[in-house]
């Protein structure tokens, strides 16, 4: 029945396949006469490339082809990748070549692609094929790179400064002036690698039949990738066809549109067979876009009672050697400052610098979390300066919700204004400290520090704009047989996003899931589309879903009324059936009258009604909702090893109205574990050379299930005036305040030693060396 | 070189395919038999996405050379539903969605059978100790948990 | 490249052959170090020895009161076997962190010995237990203790064409225990930064007769500490003998900085993991 499924945790559509070995990923799919992909890579951060010898690869038996930047250039309209989102803080253009030509700038940048008969076959022959590099000085460090006497990043250009920006309102000069205290801080903010499980990967294949490019890939965005392949190949919209099949998680760097994705579609067309390549993972940690350094300085101004005069300071970020995506985390980091809190002056310049690794993108948080960690320091700094608790500074800047819609005086990327629509921020702190018992805390950590034993309690609020737009395409169709179909723009990458759709569909139609199938991530069944990102599908898609069912309801309830001969508003959807409420005999299937409204040769549609049973929404979101929440850790550290544990761990957040329940929680705790891996565990290493040192799982410190608390959870719902469902985004909002919740109860913990901690992941080595600097 | 010819059973079945000397498991079950429930998440042995089970003996296929199988009993996740009846942790991974993307999922729910054959009644330190080797980036271990302690508790009822 | 091939002799005579005639032939048990080597064409062996069909080193019986331990057994058959988990539980505790569930399905104490990485998990409590390697080759049977087959990361004291056939676990005295700890940074999975494997004796009156001292992850190779050893010896293992005992470890430290800690973190925490793996195995010899 209509209107009784929101809200309920039903199972997810998608599982089954996938609990039976029966999911289709990327590298599931095997076509006849496949060949297989290997990339030739730089081994330098840095080096002009002055030639490249095939000789010994081509002498391999099973190399079907060996193709370089000259060998495609006549295959394309375009040989870079022009995907920056559009800025006018740029100052250089720094687009990927679709394979290196004269010089390489990072470890693990495409030079050439290898086609074999097998993947070990195009593997080894990868290994064969010489490079002429001549090794050029290379930038390794954000910092560095800004002064004076650094090496380009590339060579010949006037400088490593790739953009710079700055983000201010309020009068911060008077802020500072009349300022009781003024705290000041250095963070430096590392977030790593995003490593899904399932590595990227493309099936390439030009079907002759249809005369179209085909290209399943592992990708959050299958409309961008297919725009990008028009521009790069120059050809009709109708010869190319992106698929996102099955994708084993995304967090970000699936989104963007990879050297890989071109050369394994141009590889198809031209040796004339279906290409694959599959990631490895020591490629993934080398070629995949990550998120990396932040160094802020920072200061704050308060009044002699705690409260928030203003922020200023500076930041530098590490762009890497290319934009892949454009210049959006420096741009959330900074937008997100001020957050939850009354902020009246804020300032921060923002500086990118290129430097010799590979390109960055959005990782789960996308710049939030490192946002979200500078106002917490700085929040933790302003306690201990005046001797407050952390929690009653935060209490004393909540932005009341009498205050809400609250306009911060920050415009978004788009240029549209952030208004914080809706919420009760000082309730959730309430709720995240009531949840971890903050109150019993000192006690507990009184009787523990009798023992020899350490604990600490941190608190961290965050705040997420959601459900970007500008919209998700949506068409809802019945067919004869009686089945719905849902086709949309979004694209699953595990979320439940299927679910989501048929689950909001159900309910507005009527009718159950189980007669819903949803096809997403495929060009070739809807025109426009933008994918998963930025925490924008339930809003975005489901909205779509959501008007477009109620279209569909409607054309129902019309179309038997005429069948029936009843008024629609006698009538009622149960399952697949309409019928006379109170006479169940007096019925009609939705296939039978989907039949009826797909017309013959020669007769007239029922009533005249348009024909087909289907509706097209494109809901326009030029707004975002904002999502924020409060983390609550507390945390022992064994001050002999420098080692952390978390004893408990809480997350009270409103994300709205919640669609599915039981899928709210595994985003809030899966975006929990990955925010704790980047506190204490993950780290993406380079060295002075730029060289990653940092290759395995094992090496880089993906957090298992020993490492992961239980993680309690407050669900708050306070629906958003901005959509009819009131729900907003919930993707990252574990993600955004982990790791400043978490430094802030490790630095607690070590409150007797005066521990100061501005950086992450914070690991065992780290807190000795702070326990020891503090004793001298 | 001649590839080598192996005679296996896979999920109850006797199988034959033939492979290369240096050709792992995990390549043999899903390149040359085409079974790919079982995945590649690193190559490595770091993540346990492709476990599965040897003479009953938990194992990463992807750290099993394929010509050592010979002769032997090899379990995979196409073989842990019976038709269309679910296995007691497929059911319950089911129904506290235990899993998101699910590609890591075949080798968790080898590796939490593997478990619970050896021990029915499993804390959940010992569950989370377990599976240590399946690296996870969507859930955050909780409902896997959960959906273990589930399965386990109705399996002994 | 090279094209490899692989074998899977019955005897440890026709493996010692088989490694003796083949120029590039490298010894093959649970694979999980050679595997990925292999794939990472970190080594191009042209054969495969795989010695998992040879009984005798597939196998763990008692003897002369100890135990002898196949070096080809899997981690996970040795963690199942009560009597020996009973006598030795450091050399368990060891074995236990050699990686996850399912690399201890395949991995080896032959072959964590045999890859000579610093961090092996397993190699300092089989030096702290004494244990002795029994080796043959193209020229007979050896005997070996362990803590002389590791010469340098990847290096070891093995002539070409020997393996190591079994670990002899000599027959424990009463009021004994051992112990093994170690320091990474995830809980699990991991390598470790600081490992210690600590086995003492005590008398009637719980003095210290007999202690060895074995640290990994601090050296280039694992190190038996005769001086940390000798600290607690004739002690009653007190704070005292503790803090000697782990002064002596930390000294003996010659550790790198890497990725996972810096050299100065390793020389601290070695002395502290020494103190607390020798606290549980006084904990373990005065309940025995």
């Amino acid at each position: 029945m209509a209107g009784d499924l929101l809200g309920k945790p039903i199972p997810r559509i998608e599982d089954r396949p996938l609990l039976t070995g029966r999911g289709r990923f990327v590298d599931d799919i095997h076509l006849p006469g496949m060949v297989h992909a290997a990339i030739v890579r730089s081994p330098l951060a840095h080096a002009r490339l002055r030639g490249l010898h095939r000789g010994r690869a081509a002498a391999v038996e099973g190399v079907v082809a060996i193709l370089a930047a000259a060998d495609l250039e006549p295959h394309l309209a375009t040989t870079t990748l022009s995907v920056g989102l559009p800025s006018k803080a740029y100052r250089l253009v720094v687009d990927r070549p679709v394979l290196a030509t004269d010089e390489v700038r990072y470890v693990g940048e495409p030079v050439a692609i290898i086609i074999a008969r097998s993947r070990y076959i195009a593997e080894d022959a990868a290994a064969l094929v010489d490079l002429d590099l001549e090794p050029l000085p290379a930038v390794s460090d954000a910092r560095l790179a800004l002064r004076p006497e650094a090496p380009r990043a590339h060579s010949g250009a006037a400088t490593n400064v790739v953009a710079e920006f700055t983000m201010a309102y309020g009068d911060l000069d008077g802020a500072f002036a009349s300022a009781a205290h003024i705290v000041r801080t250095s963070l430096l903010q590392h977030r790593g690698v995003s490593h899904p499980i399932e590595c990227r990967g493309a099936v390439g294949h030009y079907d002759a039949v249809q005369d179209c490019l085909v290209l399943w890939s592992s990708t959050q965005a299958p409309h961008s990738h297919a725009r990008m392949l028009v521009k790069l190949l120059g050809c009709d919209e109708n010869r190319v066809r992106v698929v996102s099949p099955d994708v084993g998680g995304g967090f970000g760097p699936k989104l963007v549109f990879y050297q890989e994705d071109i050369l394994v579609a141009l590889a198809a067309r031209i040796v004339g067979a279906p290409v694959k390549w599959i990631e490895d993972r020591r490629e993934h940690f080398m070629a995949t876009t990550q998120e990396r350094d932040q160094h802020w300085d920072m200061e704050i101004a308060a009044d002699a009672t705690g409260r928030i005069l203003g922020v200023r300071g500076h930041m530098i970020h590490d762009h890497g050697a290319y934009t892949a995506r454009g210049i959006n985390l420096a741009q959330n980091s900074a937008q997100i400052v001020p957050g939850v809190y009354r902020v009246p002056a804020y300032e921060l310049r923002v500086t990118l610098a290129l430097t010799n690794r590979v390109p960055v993108s959005p990782v789960r948080g996308a710049g939030h979390p490192q946002g979200a960690f500078a106002m917490e320091r700085l929040l933790d700094r302003v306690a201990q300066e005046l001797g407050l608790d952390r929690a009653e500074v935060r209490r004393r800047n909540l932005i009341p919700p009498e205050a809400l819609p609250y306009r911060l005086p920050i415009k978004t990327r788009g240029g549209t204004e952030m208004i914080y629509d809706s919420g009760d921020y000082p309730a959730c702190q309430a709720a995240a400290l009531a949840a971890i018992d903050y109150d019993g805390f000192r006690a507990r950590q009184a009787t523990a520090r009798a023992e020899g034993r350490y604990l600490g309690v941190g608190i961290a609020n965050y705040m997420k704009g959601t459900g970007r737009g500008p919209f998700e395409s949506v068409t809802i169709r019945v067919g004869p047989s009686g089945r719905v179909s849902i086709y949309s723009g979004a694209t699953a990458i595990g979320q439940g996003t299927k679910t989501m759709l048929a689950q909001i569909c159900a309910d507005a139609i009527g009718v159950d899931v189980a007669r819903i199938t949803v096809v997403t991530g495929d060009t070739g069944t809807i025109a426009l589309g933008h994918g998963a990102a930025s925490s924008r599908q339930a809003v975005n898609a489901g909205t779509s879903v959501h008007l477009a069912a109620l279209a569909v309801r409607h054309k129902l309830l019309q179309a038997a009324a005429i069948h029936l001969e009843a008024d629609a508003t006698d009538l009622e959807i149960i399952g697949g059936t309409i019928r006379v409420k109170g006479v169940p005999a007096m019925a009609v299937g939705i296939g039978e009258l989907a039949d009826a409204l797909a017309g013959l040769p020669g007769y007239g549609i029922p009533g005249g009604l348009e024909p087909g049973v289907e509706a097209s929404r494109h809901a326009l979101f030029e707004a975002l909702t904002f999502a924020y929440g409060t983390t609550a850790a507390e945390v022992e550290v064994d001050i002999e090893t420098g080692a952390v544990a978390i004893r408990r761990y809480v997350v009270a957040h409103d994300s709205g109205m919640m669609i599915n329940p039981m899928m709210v929680d595994g985003q809030i705790l899966g975006g929990a574990a990955h925010g704790i891996g980047n506190a204490l565990y993950e780290w993406m290493g380079y060295d002075a050379a730029a060289q990653p040192v940092t290759t395995t799982s094992a090496e880089y410190l993906v957090p298992g299930a020993p490492e992961i608390p239980r993680i309690e959870m407050v669900h708050i719902e306070i629906p958003t005036p901005h959509n009819p469902l009131g729900v907003k985004g919930v993707g990252e909002s574990g993600t955004i305040p982990a790791a400043a919740a978490v430094v802030s109860a490790v630095e607690d913990a070590l409150a007797p030693f005066c521990v100061r901690i501005g950086e992450t992941p914070i690991r065992p080595t780290r807190i000795l060396e702070l326990i020891a600097a503090s004793r001298r | 070189m001649a590839r080598a010819h192996v005679t296996t059973t896979i999920n109850g079945d006797v199988v034959d395919f033939l492979c290369e000397a240096d050709q792992t498991l995990l390549s043999a079950l899903r390149d040359e038999l085409r079974m790919t429930g079982t995945k590649e998440g690193c190559g490595t042995g770091d993540c346990g996405a492709c476990s599965v089970t040897i003479d009953g003996r938990l194992v990463c296929s992807c750290l099993v050379l394929a010509v050592e199988v010979e002769g032997k009993a090899i379990d995979t996740i196409e073989g842990m539903a019976d038709g269309e009846n679910l296995h007691p942790l497929q059911k319950k991974f089911l129904e506290h969605a235990a899993l998101q993307c699910g590609i890591c999922t075949p080798g968790i729910l080898i590796a939490a059978r593997s478990l619970l054959e050896r021990n029915p009644d499993p804390s959940e330190t010992e569950i989370r100790y377990w599976l240590a080797g399946n690296l996870c980036r969507c859930t955050g271990y909780h409902k896997i948990v959960e959906a273990v302690l589930d399965a386990a508790r109705e399996m002994r009822s | 490249m090279v094209d490899i091939n692989y074998a899977a002799p019955d005897t440890l005579d026709k493996a010692v052959a088989l490694l003796a005639r083949t120029g590039g032939a490298k010894v093959f048990a649970g694979g999980t170090d050679v595997i990925v080597q292999l794939h990472a064409d970190l080594i191009e062996p042209e054969l495969l020895v795989d010695i998992k069909n040879i009984p005798e080193v597939r196998s763990i019986a008692a003897e002369k009161g100890g135990f002898r331990v196949g070096a080809a057994m899997p981690a996970m058959k040795i963690l199942d076997h009560k009597a020996f988990a009973t006598a030795w539980p450091g050399v368990i505790e060891g074995v236990a962190l050699i990686g996850s569930v399912q690399v201890k399905g395949r991995a080896t104490i032959g072959g964590n010995l045999c890859n000579a990485s610093p961090a092996a998990d397993s190699v300092p409590a089989l030096i702290a237990a004494g244990a002795v390697c029994t080796i043959v080759g193209p020229n007979g049977r050896r005997e070996a203790p362990v803590e002389t087959i590791v010469t340098g990361p990847g290096k070891t004291s093995l002539a070409k064409g020997e393996i190591i056939a079994s670990f002899f676990f000599p027959a424990r005295a009463p009021h004994s225990g051992d112990c093994y700890l170690r320091l990474t940074p995830r809980t699990e999975m991991d390598i470790a930064v600081v490992g210690v494997g600590v086995s003492l004796t005590l008398d009637g009156s719980g003095t210290c007769t007999a202690a060895r001292v074995a640290l990994g992850a601090v050296a280039p190779t694992p190190l038996l500490v005769a001086a940390a050893g000798a600290a607690l010896v004739g002690t009653k293992v007190d704070a005292a003998a503790l803090a000697k005992m782990a002064a002596a470890a930390s000294a003996a430290c010659r550790p790198i900085s890497d990725k996972r800690g810096t050299k100065e973190y390793r020389i601290k925490t070695a002395a502290v993991i020494a103190r607390r793996t020798a606290e549980k195995a006084l904990e373990r010899a005065r309940a025995n």
